[in-house]
């Protein structure tokens, strides 16, 4: 059997400020998931709390087959809807400041770019924040989309791992789908 | 009269905005407003003081360890511990390589931008590039071809339309002076400072299971299972590992990080003349060369330089701290004008500024979510400028030929320190002094663990039975960015209050109640600013302090009541 290089499943966020963390709440959730039932995610999946690093995970993403972020986005929808986010999309809404630890990973998905070692399937899982203030608990709405935002966390690692030839071998780009938009165009304008 | 905001996007640490006014092209005054809340001391309020590092390090992505250190260090102080000698050479060595890391990726990730035109990299030729390269350092990478590929690299990337971090850069700007192939060549070093930070973040993972965050720390030492001779503890494979991970790190910092520095700074000598800043400088010290963690004990020292005058050095205590929040959005029982040392600090957030959007808040009198933190009721700044100043003016016997050296390099005088670009090449120095220190260290680990000492930590004082009803502690410490304080008050085996006084705190400081403006605005005073559009002038000197930051510019013209944006990462 060939060895298959880690399909990372990435939480970002700052656990200190609420909503911002929601990232990393759900991938330990996914945690606690795939010790129960380690079938619920694609083989030689990887979870890693990001917290609020950048370029620390460079090596991480860089030795990934594909990424699956799971971020507070501001999808300008109600607290708790998620969106994926591929492509053109994905990369408009990181240059966008959406919060604060955005600038990090943008800067991190760049630099891999230029080096030209960013795999091909990155997809964003976002989830939109009620409240980014001083506390660690969630407010409801994000909390109550947790368990939602895992689920979809999951089947977005799925189908990179079937894209990117995974399973049946037979890969194809994430970017023929039509990708689901998240208006990233308005996303918080800087200022 | 033209005002420019300067609104950065950091983590927590900060939101940052700068604002500048500006008449005939020359900086009259500036401001500097922390835009976020930190609320750290209250989320510690109540807790296990045993776990505080935990959420501390959670304050600052970039700066995880460094909250991690100084609040072991803020509980080990109040509970009377001394770390063993493993502990502290392990402690060390994360620390340093966290100033080797820090130091090279601030300048080549952030701060190059300020200096080099990446766009005008494509213009450069490739052999005269590799002979500009071949001049400067043996550095092997540094063939025709190598350039060719490097320039095809960054075309392919522009050519995308997604900049990332070079997007909106003031690419052009006529401040910009390096030739397109110092240009380029920069533009390859930071390609490969990205392949060898790679490299250098291993030595954490070895000694700090940093996955991405640390997890070995513990009051009272590490908690890294150390064995020279066990298969699966610390043991010496893993510290052969380390020497040849610190020796690449070494090797570029020599060849590659400090070769640029001195390049680049040659092109822009008038920055030794702008930016200089308060001129009172404050070290804390770090590194403890001996167990007891005395400051005496500490390879970079502990003290201040006053005025300027580097012919005295001043001592430091941690009782003359003190913060004031005349001009800041909070309230003292007792006065917002008085100074308030952080075991009698108080965190009462009371927000008075202008409705978010806003376009200035400088004209408020309370304009910043940022304490003014005073060291005897003065001013300072904090950094690898401060650290360099203080142990030069000590006679430091690595430190004063290393900046000695850089000087004649230059052909400037010790004057020329005081200033924007003496932030940026005291860095490449410390740089230096730190990476070839870091291998003496791994030594003494290396020779103590050979003489059967395999204490890691003190667990004397573990269990909250054996504490006193009421202690106090402080942890100080020089993180890559400057003077770090946590202060503790532990009543009944819980946190009672706890303070943080953290470098961009000192450096981004508003104005105290005498009106004396913190260091960042104090260095952009005098500053000449080409093009409002533009300032990259302004970004040039704030960068220079390593806020730990991105920036997005807001450009204010009261007159034309118009307002640009840019974004500046």
């Amino acid at each position: 059997m060939t060895h298959l290089r880690p399909l990372l499943v990435v939480g970002i966020g700052n656990v200190l400020l609420r909503d911002e963390g929601v990232g990393v709440h759900v991938v330990e959730r996914l945690d606690r998931l795939a010790r129960r039932r380690p079938d619920v995610l694609p083989p030689e999946c990887t979870l890693v709390d990001g917290g609020t690093l950048g370029l620390d995970l460079l090596p991480m993403i860089e030795d990934a087959r594909a990424v699956v972020l799971v971020d507070a986005v501001n999808l300008r929808g109600a607290p708790g809807d998620v969106r994926v986010l591929h492509g053109p999309d994905l990369h408009a809404t990181l240059a966008n400041r959406v919060s604060p630890h955005q600038v990090g990973v943008g800067d991190l998905l760049a630099a891999a770019r230029l080096r030209g070692t960013l795999p091909a399937d990155v997809a964003l899982v976002g989830i939109q924040p009620a409240e980014i203030e001083i506390g660690l608990e969630l407010t409801a709405a994000v909390e109550a989309a947790v368990a939602r935002a895992a689920d979809v966390a999951c089947e977005t690692a799925w189908e990179l791992h079937r894209a990117a030839g995974g399973a049946d071998g037979a890969g194809r780009p994430l970017a023929s789908r039509a990708p689901v938009r998240g208006d990233a165009a308005a996303l918080g304008a800087p200022g | 009269m033209t005002r420019i905001a300067v609104d950065p996007v950091t983590r927590i640490e900060g939101h940052l905005r700068i604002e500048v006014e500006v008449e005939n092209g020359v900086v009259r005054d500036a401001w500097s407003t922390g835009t976020m809340f930190r609320g750290m001391e209250l989320i510690l309020k109540g807790r296990d003081p045993r776990d505080a590092w935990l959420f501390a390090q959670r304050a600052c992505g970039v700066c995880t360890t460094v909250h991690a250190l100084a609040s072991v260090r803020s509980v080990e102080n109040a509970l009377g511990l001394q770390i063993p000698t493993n502990a502290r050479l392990v402690r060390n060595l994360i620390a340093g390589t966290q100033y080797v890391q820090d130091h090279v990726i601030h300048f080549y990730h952030l701060h190059a931008l300020d200096w080099v035109d990446v766009v005008s990299a494509l213009k450069a030729d490739p052999a005269a590039t590799a002979k500009l390269a071949q001049s400067i350092s043996d550095w092997p990478n540094s063939g025709t071809d190598y350039f060719k590929g490097v320039q095809q690299k960054l075309s392919t990337f522009v050519q995308s339309g997604q900049l990332g971090p070079f997007a909106n850069g003031y690419w052009g700007h006529p401040a910009y002076r390096l030739p397109p192939e110092a240009n380029l060549m920069a533009v390859a070093h930071y390609l490969e400072a990205l392949d060898w930070q790679r490299q250098v973040i291993r030595i954490h993972a070895l000694l700090g299971g940093k996955n991405p965050h640390p997890q070995t720390y513990v009051v009272g030492g590490m908690a890294l299972a150390i064995d020279p001779n066990s298969p699966t503890a610390f043991n010496a494979r893993h510290i052969s590992e380390i020497a040849g991970l610190l020796a690449q790190a070494q090797d570029f910092v020599d060849r590659v990080y400090v070769p640029d520095v001195l390049a680049v700074a040659g092109f822009y000598k008038d920055w030794a003349g702008l930016g200089q800043g308060i001129g009172n400088y404050l070290s804390y010290g770090e590194f403890p060369e001996a167990d007891s963690g005395d400051a005496a004990t500490l390879y970079l020292p502990r003290g201040r330089v006053m005025g300027r005058d580097l012919s005295r050095v001043m001592p430091v205590d941690q009782a003359s701290v003190g913060e004031t929040v005349a001009h800041s959005w909070y309230e003292y029982s007792g006065g917002d004008g008085q100074l308030r040392h952080p075991w009698d600090g108080e965190t009462n957030p009371r927000y008075s500024g202008p409705t978010p959007p806003f376009q200035t808040v400088s004209d408020h009198d309370k304009y910043s979510w940022l304490k003014a933190p005073r060291f005897d009721g003065q001013p300072m700044e904090v950094g690898p400028l401060a650290r360099m100043l203080v142990a030069y003016a000590s006679g430091h016997g690595d430190v004063k030929p290393a900046v000695d050296g850089v000087l004649s390099a230059l052909g400037v005088p010790a004057t020329a320190l005081f200033s924007t670009l003496g932030r940026v090449a005291a860095r490449a120095v410390e740089t230096k002094v730190i990476a070839a220190q870091l291998p003496g260290w791994l030594s003494e680990l290396e020779a103590n663990l050979k003489t059967g000492d395999l204490a890691i930590a003190d667990v004397s004082k573990w269990e909250p039975s054996t504490w006193p009803a009421q202690a106090k502690g402080f942890g100080m410490e020089e993180a890559p960015r400057g003077s770090l304080g946590h202060w503790v008050i532990i009543e009944n085996e819980q946190i009672s209050n706890y303070q943080l006084v953290v470098p961009s705190t000192w450096n981004g400081s508003p104005r105290d109640a005498q009106g004396r403006r913190g260091a960042w605005e104090e260095a952009l005073v005098g500053t000449p600013i080409a093009d409002p559009a533009r300032p990259v002038e302004v970004l040039r000197t704030i960068h220079s302090f390593d806020p730990c930051m991105a920036c997005a510019v807001h450009v204010y013209d009261p007159d034309a009541g118009s307002s640009v944006e840019i974004r500046v990462v």
